[in-house]
């Protein structure tokens, strides 16, 4: 009875250093996708032009990495590649003119690793530029229909507060609708979006076309 | 003082210890080595094996193997150099000492692909159309999970088991996304006859689809408790109509579960997505903590939904596991009971397959948080099968994330990496 106890304390005590060597928090986001929006000033702007304002949203993306655990460690030493961390990268250029995209320019290619989650982020250089915030709306659109095809499942859009309703009128106007969560009740689902303001305070739940 | 039933525990412990410790010695990747210490000799095509054989003892070999190629009309030989000198024999017998002799080679290794020769980037997000909505499993490490296992060629040794209390379960038989159910009924008094398995509104399904759907079958969404093999699933139906329950069912159906865990396939598992939308809820009835110790104590473990109505719940923790809801940030959803406990797991935003015809639905509530937890435990135990409930949700919780409210997430990858070592006994 003796061994039989020691040997399952010393199998505890190799436990509680197994779980307690690791302080890993939950991140939040592993990766984050930032849209930044911006009238190009010197360009198409010629007298009666048509194309004028012209708009850009940038496209960059990153994807941190959470200290390594201990089973991350135990892996690496037995030949796994370890996460790495991707730095903030140029994705593509989207230019738009009257709410309608002009054009695309693509740098790099989506290099996140799938099946990690994270969020959208936008951001704009006017939060009442109409045409700012429906660019920012389409490139958002965009990226989402990219990242599910890539596999990787998005928390959350954070757009800044001032320009919450805009941004919730832009996506109505591409067949996104507004819907309450209601705890236990269950509605029809495709691409359901959850969007939220920065600063905190406002929320938001769409999904497309119902 | 030690009877022969200790011996044999002592025994079986002593023997997992070796196990585990036999296993971590070995390192996971090999080594480019040659095999054995021998050597490859391949003969000339239609020259004479007999000499080269001859040559090849006389020079100190011993012949272990003979491949003969008739078509091509030479063999190849392996041969193991008697003074072990493998560069040695190699330098020595290349067209040097026999005119039959072809060339010599030291012998190399052969292993599947993709078994221990593992990629760098193992491809172990499943195909499931809708996975790319489930932000709760990434949220909860799941993908992770899998790609360790897929590192470590490992598999489920046997199907997850899951005990659910709801309105019952629909089969959905296309990609056989969920067809491994047996159903009871409790409902109206019943006392759990068997039945072929329906739902009696849409809760029960979708509730069950988080834990059960079947993943990488290109089909709906992936079951988080199903990793390469389908789940089963006990389902114990309370309601008649899909909407109003009485209490008196649930309690039966609990009792009968601690009752009947042959049944159900052995000790795991129950969830209950069910709760009291006032106070007391379920966890601070006295009536289902004693169904819950009993359930503890032949190994099974009842999760519990902490309930939606907001409230802080101060009942202490017992023998139920409560399960908060977290939204997309990892905060606490503000419709989540919250109280004296830590565990949680994603609760909004949440796609479920249910309805007739199936169809993906989106829902939020502790009621999906819940099985998330469940799933959890079962998604361990079907690694280690001889291992109890209470013992897999205490790993669970262990190896659990930090929220940044300081409440507990379950961490997929973490929890079957301690399993697969400590989870044994």
């Amino acid at each position: 009875m003796f061994r039989y106890r020691m040997l399952r304390i010393l199998a505890l005590v190799l436990s509680v250093f197994f779980v307690l060597g690791d302080p890993a928090k939950a991140g939040t986001a592993d990766w984050v996708v930032q849209i930044m929006t911006k009238v190009v000033e010197p360009c198409l702007n010629y007298p009666n032009s048509k194309l004028s304002p012209l708009i850009r949203s940038s496209i960059y993306f990153e994807q941190n990495v959470l200290d390594p655990s201990d089973v991350d460690r135990e892996l690496q030493k037995r030949g796994a590649e370890p996460d790495a961390a991707i730095p903030e990268t140029l994705y593509e250029h989207l230019y738009y003119s009257h709410s309608r995209a002009l054009g695309l320019r693509r740098y790099k290619q989506l290099v996140l690793k799938p099946g990690t989650t994270g969020t959208i982020r936008i951001t704009t250089s006017s939060s009442s530029n109409q045409e700012e915030i429906s660019a920012a709306v389409n490139a958002t659109i965009r990226i989402y229909l990219d990242l599910y095809l890539n596999k990787m499942p998005l928390r959350s859009i954070v757009v800044p507060k001032d320009s919450f309703d805009l941004f919730i009128q832009g996506m109505q106007k591409h067949g996104f609708r507004n819907f309450t969560a209601v705890p236990g009740q269950f509605s029809p689902s495709l691409a359901t979006l959850s969007i939220r303001s920065e600063p905190a305070g406002r929320q938001q739940y769409m999904n497309y076309g119902f | 003082m030690l009877n022969a039933n200790s011996w044999k525990r002592v025994r079986q412990t002593a023997i997992k210890v070796s196990a585990v410790l036999l296993l971590s010695a070995f390192p996971l990747m090999p080594s480019a080595e040659a095999a054995n210490d021998t050597v490859l000799v391949c003969t000339q095509a239609g020259g004479d094996v007999a000499s080269a054989k001859k040559s090849l003892t006389d020079a100190g070999c011993t012949i272990l193997s003979e491949v003969p190629c008739v078509t091509g009309g030479f063999s190849i030989l392996q041969v193991r150099p008697n003074n072990g000198d493998v560069n040695g024999a190699i330098a020595k017998f290349n067209g040097q000492v026999d005119p039959n002799i072809l060339s010599t080679e030291a012998t190399f290794q052969s292993r599947l692909i993709g078994f221990f020769n593992w990629p760098p980037r193992p491809s172990c997000v499943p195909n499931d159309p809708e996975y790319p909505d489930q932000w709760a499993l990434s949220a909860m490490n799941w993908n992770d999970a899998r790609c360790t296992l897929k590192l470590l060629g490992i598999g489920q040794r046997g199907p997850a088991r899951v005990t659910l209390i709801d309105s019952g379960n629909n089969l959905i038989t296309e990609g056989e996304e969920m067809t491994n159910i047996r159903q009871y009924n409790f409902a109206g008094g019943a006392t759990g006859t068997a039945e072929t398995p329906f739902d009696s509104g849409v809760h029960g399904t979708a509730v069950s689809s988080i834990m059960a759907a079947r993943t990488h079958n290109s089909t709906f969404i992936s079951g988080a408790s199903s990793h390469n093999l389908p789940v089963k699933v006990t389902c114990c139906r309370i309601s008649n109509d899909g909407a109003s329950i009485d209490t008196m069912d649930v309690l039966r159906a609990m009792t009968w579960c601690v009752d009947n865990q042959n049944l159900r396939g052995g000790p795991g598992v129950i969830n209950v997505s069910i709760n009291n939308p006032t106070l007391p809820t379920f966890n601070g009835s006295a009536v289902i903590q004693e169904i819950a110790k009993a359930a503890r104590k032949r190994g099974d473990l009842i999760v519990n939904g902490s309930g939606n109505s907001g409230l802080v719940d101060p009942t202490p923790e017992q023998y139920l596991r409560r399960v908060q809801a977290y939204d997309e940030n990892n905060q606490v959803a503000a419709f989540s009971n919250t109280g004296p406990f830590k565990a949680g797991a994603p609760g909004t935003n949440i796609s479920v397959v249910t309805g007739t015809p199936a169809a993906i639905m989106n829902a939020s509530g502790t009621s999906l948080s819940g099985p998330y937890w469940a799933a959890g435990i079962a998604f361990l135990q079907s690694f280690v099968p001889w291992t109890n409930a209470v013992r897999l949700d205490n790993i669970l919780y262990q190896t659990c994330d930090t929220t940044p409210q300081g409440y507990k997430i379950p961490n997929y990858n973490r929890a079957v990496v301690y399993t697969l070592l400590f989870g044994w006994w």
